[in-house]
């Protein structure tokens, strides 16, 4: 009888212990709404980037499924927007437009540029200048110390209307 | 943690209500029970991959975290032109889901080659695609294995390691190239950090004589033994077993030698892996010092500063600058 009653009590406590767990789990299955993003038009801009040092190509990138190692990439969180493998000199802007994934509101972006190994001992420098309808939106230059390639994000909301406000 | 639960409550309860010596006895073998799982709670779906050489089973280890068991054939210390494989070893691989080898005749005989075969398990060879350094010797043309001195070459070692793993579990994917970004990042840091720290030893002075001939990559990369084109100095050649170019011969200790007292060298070094006896006797005859031991065809020990690569790498140009630096 009293073993009975040992397991009985056993499985009460085995049961309420799965119930709450069961509970737990479900309320955290509750899907989190995410935010609607609106595309920026993409003709309206220009970005422009500077580059202190001729990229060459990276012998410590990670390859690709392509294969390739890109020297110099600016990219947003969904898409590429530039890449160079080589071409790029020094001091000498390089425009591309339009550009494409910026959204309204807040948005970053991410710069990776591989000065040559032979400037590894070098501080080197990526200035990157976002322009809407000809105006400033973002202006940011990105430093690498030797060695660590040249790395950094840019930050910037863009509004709907022509008032962009620049935040770092 | 929901068994040890279920058991401490199981036994408070039947010690309250049932005899007390059974409740002590039933309490031991439950918890005796919930430590036994716990010790062997290796998940029953772990991937086992095996590498050739202690530096290629660090690189795997970098890129698989914890999602694969790595282990490496070779134990730190030991040779791997000469090294025979035991029954242990074909075990070890019998149970792998995947093996790696760095190829170039590293592996004396073939020796991983030969265990992957026999075992039916897939074998990459990690040096794909490099461009190795040749080697000359007895009108041969050899390809130099010890590419891993080379920082950029790694990277290429763990770029083929990353391939291999994403075709065999894609759905990874993601955090083994995660993981590798981060490694690589090190690697390009670990390359300028010796670029600087060499760059303290005049040109002058920059001579690294060896006891086997391992840092051809490492010479040619970081500019030592100018005169010797930019190729390392040692007795013994390439590999310590029996191939070609391979082992101690007079006349290439009389031009180790020679080298020794016409560069002014003023240290040479001994290897972990290999027994310091000619190197020794060789800086007896010369009057050079021994400029310290280095870590050469494997890594050091669990625990050393030579375990990961870095670490060795790192602890390899510390000795060399301070040898050579006065």
């Amino acid at each position: 009888m009293r073993f009975v009653l040992t397991a009985l009590i056993w499985l009460l406590i085995l049961g309420g212990l799965s119930l709450y767990i069961f509970q737990r789990d479900r309320r955290s299955q509750t899907p989190i709404q995410a935010p609607v993003m609106h595309e920026a038009a993409g003709q309206n801009f220009i970005l422009e980037i500077t580059p202190t040092f001729s990229p060459e190509p990276d012998p410590f990138a990670l390859q690709g499924e392509t294969g390739d190692s890109p020297s110099l990439v600016i990219r947003t969180s969904q898409q590429e927007l530039f890449r160079a493998e080589a071409d790029l000199e020094r001091g000498v802007p390089v425009q591309v437009q339009p550009v494409h994934g910026l959204v309204e509101g807040r948005n970053e972006l991410y710069l990776q540029g591989t000065p040559p190994l032979s400037e590894a001992h070098r501080d080197h420098a990526v200035r990157v200048r976002l322009l809407q309808d000809n105006r400033v939106v973002a202006d940011e230059t990105i430093w690498g110390q030797g060695g660590a390639g040249v790395a950094g994000t840019i930050s910037f909301t863009l509004t709907p209307m022509a008032e962009d406000a620049h935040d770092h | 943690m929901l068994n040890l639960v279920i058991s401490l409550n199981f036994a408070v309860i039947f010690k309250k209500f049932a005899m007390p010596q059974l409740s002590s006895i039933l309490c031991s073998l439950l918890l005796l029970l919930f430590f036994a799982q716990a010790s062997h709670a290796e998940p029953a779906d772990k991937r086992m991959l095996v590498a050739s050489t202690t530096q290629i089973a660090d690189f795997a280890r970098q890129i698989t975290g914890d999602l694969w068991m790595v282990k490496s054939i070779l134990a730190p210390g030991a040779d791997p032109h000469t090294y025979q494989p035991t029954p242990a070893d074909v075990q070890i691989v019998l149970a792998a889901d995947l093996c790696l080898e760095n190829g170039l005749h590293l592996e004396g005989k073939s020796w991983m080659a030969t265990l992957a075969g026999d075992s039916g398990k897939p074998l990459v060879t990690v040096t794909r695609g490099l461009a190795p350094l040749e080697i000359h010797a007895n009108g041969q043309s050899i390809a130099d294995p010890h590419a891993w001195f080379s920082p950029a070459n790694a990277a290429l070692y763990v770029n083929n390691i990353v391939q291999a793993l994403v075709e065999f579990d894609a759905a990874h994917a993601e955090e083994y190239r995660a993981r590798a970004t981060l490694y690589l990042q090190q690697l390009r840091v670990l390359d300028a950090w010796i670029r600087a720290q060499v760059n303290r030893i005049d040109p002058q002075r920059r001579i690294l004589v060896t006891t086997h001939d391992a840092f051809n990559y490492f010479c040619r990369e970081y500019r030592f033994n100018a005169d010797n084109d930019y190729l390392s100095i040692a007795p013994v050649g390439w590999s310590t077993g029996s191939e070609v170019g391979a082992g101690m011969t007079p006349e290439r200790r009389r031009e180790v030698v020679a080298s020794i007292k016409e560069a002014g060298a003023p240290a040479i070094f001994v290897e972990t892996t290999i027994n310091p006896k000619q190197i020794r006797e060789i800086a007896r005859e010369t009057g050079v010092k021994i400029g310290g031991e280095l870590y050469s065809d494997s890594m050091g020990p669990p625990g050393s500063a030579g375990e990961a690569y870095i670490g060795m790498m790192r602890e390899n140009v510390l000795l060399i600058v301070q040898a050579l630096q006065h």
